[in-house]
């Protein structure tokens, strides 16, 4: 009898251990993604907080039609509304995707349509614009790498056993992490991935 | 669990490579401490090399920052971008506390193929060297001289990049101008400059000898010689004093595991 007592206290010592370390890991993990995905907000940010530059750059050196800076100042605007959404949690990381997929096509558009302006991309204004945007560019892409990884250290955990049993049960779920989109990367000179 | 479930979970573990950093295999697994140019598509002199880890050493000396040059002949087929980010990262350029590295990398130029260079900038030299910055200086200083095309020419242009990039790390100089070219006047001035910064030493070592000779009774030949030999033997002291005593780069020399968030600029010609 006595041994019964002593396997059974054995046993529960263990499930309680196996389910602290997985608990324990899963926050951890959880707030290492969270951490990476403020850092790709930060980075997106920056690329929002550029565009009103540029805008007013191409805008004062020459005659745009309202349409193609309407639509880069709109497609801004949605996609800053889709970024914060994925961060209260109410929108999800494809619809931010895809919000950012429409803001480069028209950023590209207004950067294609400068290029007819031979004084716009003279200036020392403009070429230092660009290198900002190609630098945020380059930056997302890197945040957006770590934001992956740190996903995928957590899913894998959520996923497999025995982590898999205790996610259900404290409620932890997988997280939703950016699919590259090929059909921006056919974009000449500066690239605007989503 | 289901069949179904562990076939899940290892697809999962497997998908790992899909978020993989680029791994660049075609370079070595880390950077050798205290060598700060790697010339693998082969454009620089054996001396250029001496004189660019010589002028990071000393940099470095002065200021944690490290600097490091890589040349490629084709990037391992990466980006610009992500070629000269991935070595900072590979290979931990700068401080893991400072994230304080810089890299410079740089691809020439071939018959079908364009020269791109690019100057990846760590976490925490982004500040005193924003993209704008590290633009003007690929357009003004690096990218006129590989254009100019010779043997001397990608050394010219890495010697520039060092000499701007070096004070703007450490936070000596604030921003970056091109510098405008000298008038006539300027020149003449700045001709006298060296000129009396060139006889200078000449004339205190003349004095020097000729107190001595004089003090001692010497010829002037005689004494020159031996004040020669004297301050000679006095720096070889000093020398060793140096290379023992400083320990190069705080003992990581230059790859302490610095951070990069995708900072620099690039360009191509």
């Amino acid at each position: 009898m006595k041994y019964v007592i002593g396997i059974v206290l054995a046993v529960l010592a263990l499930v309680g251990f196996s389910a602290m370390n997985s608990y324990n890991g899963f926050v951890s993990l959880q707030e290492g993604a969270d951490a990476e995905w403020s850092n790709v907000e930060t980075q997106y940010q920056r690329r929002y907080d550029l565009i009103p530059n540029l805008v007013a750059t191409v805008q004062g050196a020459a005659d745009f039609e309202k349409e193609t800076l309407t639509a880069v100042t709109e497609a801004r605007a949605s996609a800053f509304n889709a970024m914060q959404a994925v961060g209260n949690g109410t929108g999800s990381i494809a619809d931010f995707q895809q919000s950012n997929v429409v803001l480069g096509r028209a950023m590209s558009g207004l950067l294609g349509y400068s290029e007819r302006y031979p004084e716009i991309q003279a200036t020392q204004n403009f070429s230092d614009l660009q290198a900002q945007l190609e630098g945020t560019e380059n930056r997302i892409s890197v945040a957006r790498k770590r934001f992956n990884e740190a996903v995928q250290g957590y899913n894998g955990k959520v996923r497999r056993f025995p982590g898999v049993f205790w996610a259900s049960m404290f409620g932890f779920d997988q997280r939703e992490y950016f699919e590259s989109v090929e059909e921006s990367k056919a974009a000449p000179s500066v690239t605007f991935d989503s | 669990m289901t069949t179904r479930g562990f076939l899940l979970a290892f697809l999962v573990a497997n998908a790992s490579w899909m978020f993989a950093q680029a791994p660049l295999e075609c370079l070595p697994e880390h950077g050798t401490p205290g060598r700060f140019v790697y010339d693998f598509a082969d454009v620089l002199s054996a001396e250029d090399e001496v004189e660019f880890n010589q002028t990071i050493q000393s940099l470095n000396d002065t200021t944690p920052n490290s600097i490091v040059v890589v040349t490629h002949p084709d990037f391992c087929g990466e980006e610009p971008f992500e070629f000269a980010t991935g070595v900072g990262e590979k290979w931990g350029v700068g401080d893991a506390q400072f994230d304080n590295g810089v890299v410079l990398a740089i691809s020439p130029k071939t018959e079908g193929r364009r020269g791109q260079v690019f100057i990846a900038v760590g976490y925490g030299l982004e500040g005193v060297l924003p993209d704008a910055t590290v633009n003007r200086i690929i357009d003004n200083e690096v990218i006129p001289e590989f254009k100019v095309g010779g043997a001397d020419a990608y050394a010219w242009g890495i010697r520039n990049a060092l000499v701007v990039i070096g004070p703007l790390a450490s936070g000596e100089i604030q921003g970056y101008e091109p510098i405008a070219p000298l008038g006539a006047a300027g020149m003449l001035v700045a001709l006298l400059f060296f000129g009396f910064l060139f006889l200078l030493p000449i004339l205190i070592v003349g004095l020097v000898v000729r107190t001595y000779a004089r003090n001692n009774n010497l010829g002037t030949l005689v004494a020159f010689m031996l004040v020669a030999n004297r301050s000679a033997q006095r720096r070889k002291g000093a020398f060793k004093n140096f290379s023992s005593g400083g320990g190069g780069f705080r003992g990581s020399g230059g790859f302490g595991g610095g951070s990069f968030g995708g900072g620099g600029a690039g360009g191509s010609w």
